[in-house]
């Protein structure tokens, strides 16, 4: 059934709804751009798969470290780590309390003993 | 009524003469052959763009939804069945699939149609402006169609789809889309009672 056998107007406002969908504009044809842009898909989607095949890590990524350097990095880092936290646990945190004003600094006073 | 009444014409630049099926093109692009690819956009790109177009009401994404059907057909001609489906008939599902995909995303603004310059020779600023209004109007009341329907009508009525491909498209019998055309002229002599009085 093609658009001939679509269903006959029953009366006149079938005619008039046809003459208003026919003032809808016509869609323009696919300008040469855009047709272009067509033709280039089977190009572009080659050129995707060959940048996906040839994809290899780059910068520090890329970087081959032997294993007995990479473990020496590793354990020179955690002790590093290690006794940082061991030293910064161990110094004596100094004593705010001394510095409030109006009491006691603890250091001597100017122009005394 | 705008529809010409061929079936599935071919709206190509001179290559639909070349005596090669759609389904052999198809079958030649899954080897990779460029040129049957280019010869298949050739006979389908504009009413592909058509069809979208009318769908959408919008250019850029019609293009958006046309390119990405032409990239399935690329990348999935070898999965074609001819013994399923004709060429035809699967790229245009294909193709409306994707339309209501994106329609379905978004409730778009109603505007006037890129392009869309008035009547050539009219002078008559008052005049163009009420036919303006007129086509937003139409345009709306189109849009406003559930999908289906609205994909019945694009497809029979602008295009000249037959009921028979169109419902080999939308996956559905005849008497089912004759029923979807039937109850989208319904719904638009309502929506455009005012229009049609004028």
């Amino acid at each position: 059934m093609n658009g001939k056998e679509m269903p006959k107007p029953a009366n006149g406002s079938e005619n008039r709804l046809d003459r208003l969908l026919a003032m809808l504009p016509q869609p323009a044809p696919m300008d040469a751009a855009f047709e272009a842009r067509l033709l280039a898909i089977p190009e572009e989607l080659a050129e995707l798969r060959r940048k996906r095949a040839s994809w290899r890590p780059h910068g520090v990524f890329a970087m081959r470290i032997p294993f007995g350097e990479a473990a020496l990095l590793a354990a020179s880092l955690i002790a590093g780590l290690y006794w940082g936290a061991i030293g910064m646990s161990s110094e004596r945190a100094p004593d705010l309390s001394s510095l409030v004003l109006g009491q006691d600094s603890g250091f001597p006073e100017e122009g005394g003993q | 009524m705008v529809a010409n009444g061929q079936a599935m014409r071919r709206d190509d630049g001179g290559l639909s003469g070349d005596g090669i099926g759609d389904e052999d093109l198809l079958a030649r692009i899954s080897d990779g052959d460029r040129v049957a690819f280019a010869m298949l956009v050739t006979r389908h790109g504009n009413r592909s763009l058509a069809i979208a177009e009318r769908l959408l009401g919008d250019r850029a994404e019609a293009e958006d939804v046309v390119q990405e059907s032409f990239v399935k057909l690329w990348t999935d001609a070898s999965r074609f069945d001819p013994a399923r489906a004709r060429f035809a008939t699967w790229f245009y599902r294909v193709l409306s699939n994707a339309a209501l995909d994106r329609l379905r995303r978004r409730r778009r603004l109603v505007a006037l149609p890129d392009g869309y310059d008035g009547v050539d020779g009219e002078d008559d600023a008052e005049e163009t402006m009420l036919r303006d209004q007129r086509v937003c109007r139409v345009r709306a009341a189109i849009d406003a169609l559930p999908e289906r329907q609205r994909l019945a009508l694009v497809l029979c009525h602008f295009e000249g789809i037959s009921n028979r491909e169109a419902g080999e498209i939308m996956k559905l019998g005849v008497k089912g889309v004759e029923s979807l055309l039937v109850r989208a002229r319904r719904q638009l002599r309502a929506s455009l009672a005012g229009e049609m009085e004028e």
